[in-house]
């Protein structure tokens, strides 16, 4: 009879995933001078936008500015893959970036190609109906590819923290937009437009995603 | 939920990635199981049991009996 309750945990030390306290600092630091960088960039650009090279310019800085952002954020995942922690990305995360990526590149290309049209031309009708969908078109594909990845995640704990951290990131996005919304009613603070939920929800997702909400007790 | 599964492991000499491949699940998810931070699912909790050759309430324990039967065969049944 095997009587496990006084064993001997004689098991191989399991590697850890934790960064220093050091390696926070500086990669916190990258992130800033990539965002400073891109504002410098935009800043200088932005007089430019109006012909279709400064258009083109812009493009490239929103472009260069994600791919950085995603290479910085991808840095611990990395580590921890050397370090044995992580495996290959999993199928449901491959499928995911397979989809959003190529839907936020499509966002971009089409939302500088609508603006630059919509300043040459001032389109009316129909056709300014069509250049202001097109950005959002994209937009749509990158919505369902988010929500598609708790449907798709095979592993139930996985699947349980996708679904607290979306259920927290839409709680706090309401909660910002409808305080937002009665101030920018009594005109205490800028008007926003309406597109600016989804970079918010965005927002709220990856600080969910930084809790611990990391079971079901 | 209290569980011995992190001493089942270690009797079988595996790593956390061990049992999570041998369960097809996230290295994460054992490590959440095993310091009771995740209750798993009926399915999950009985593929852990087959894996172990053990019964579900020998690995898992709900507290409410007061007393932990973990790890005890219930041989004077």
């Amino acid at each position: 009879m095997v009587s496990p309750a006084q064993p001997t945990l004689n098991e191989a030390p399991e590697p850890s995933g934790k960064l220093g306290i050091g390696f926070w600092a500086i990669w916190l630091a990258g992130i800033l001078a990539v965002c400073a960088a891109f504002s410098a960039a935009m800043w200088w650009i932005q007089p430019q936008m109006s012909d279709l090279l400064g258009m083109a310019l812009g493009g490239f800085a929103v472009l260069a500015f994600s791919s950085a952002l995603i290479g910085l954020a991808m840095i611990p995942y990395r580590i921890r893959q050397k370090r044995g922690i992580e495996g290959r990305m999993r199928e449901p995360y491959r499928r995911y970036t397979m989809r959003f990526m190529p839907a936020m590149f499509g966002y971009v290309v089409l939302l500088l190609l609508a603006v630059w049209y919509a300043k040459q031309t001032s389109p009316t009708g129909i056709v300014a109906w069509a250049i202001a969908i097109a950005p959002a078109l994209p937009l749509l594909l990158a919505i369902r590819a988010i929500f598609l990845l708790p449907r798709e995640e095979d592993d139930e704990y996985q699947r349980e923290r996708l679904y607290r951290a979306h259920a927290l990131a839409t709680g706090a996005t309401l909660a910002i937009c409808t305080v937002w919304g009665f101030l920018d009613m009594f005109g205490v603070v800028g008007h926003a437009e309406m597109w600016v939920v989804f970079p918010i929800w965005a927002a709220c997702m990856g600080l969910a995603r930084c809790l611990p909400l990391s079971g079901n007790r | 939920m209290k569980n011995n599964l992190r001493v089942l492991r270690a009797t079988k000499g595996w790593s956390q990635g061990d049992l999570a491949d041998a369960l097809g699940v996230s290295r994460q998810s054992v490590n959440a199981l095993e310091t009771g931070k995740y209750d798993p699912s009926l399915p999950l909790a009985f593929r852990i049991a087959r894996l172990f050759g053990k019964r579900v309430d020998e690995i898992f324990d709900d507290e409410l009996g007061g007393s932990s039967n973990l790890g005890q065969d219930r041989a004077a049944e």
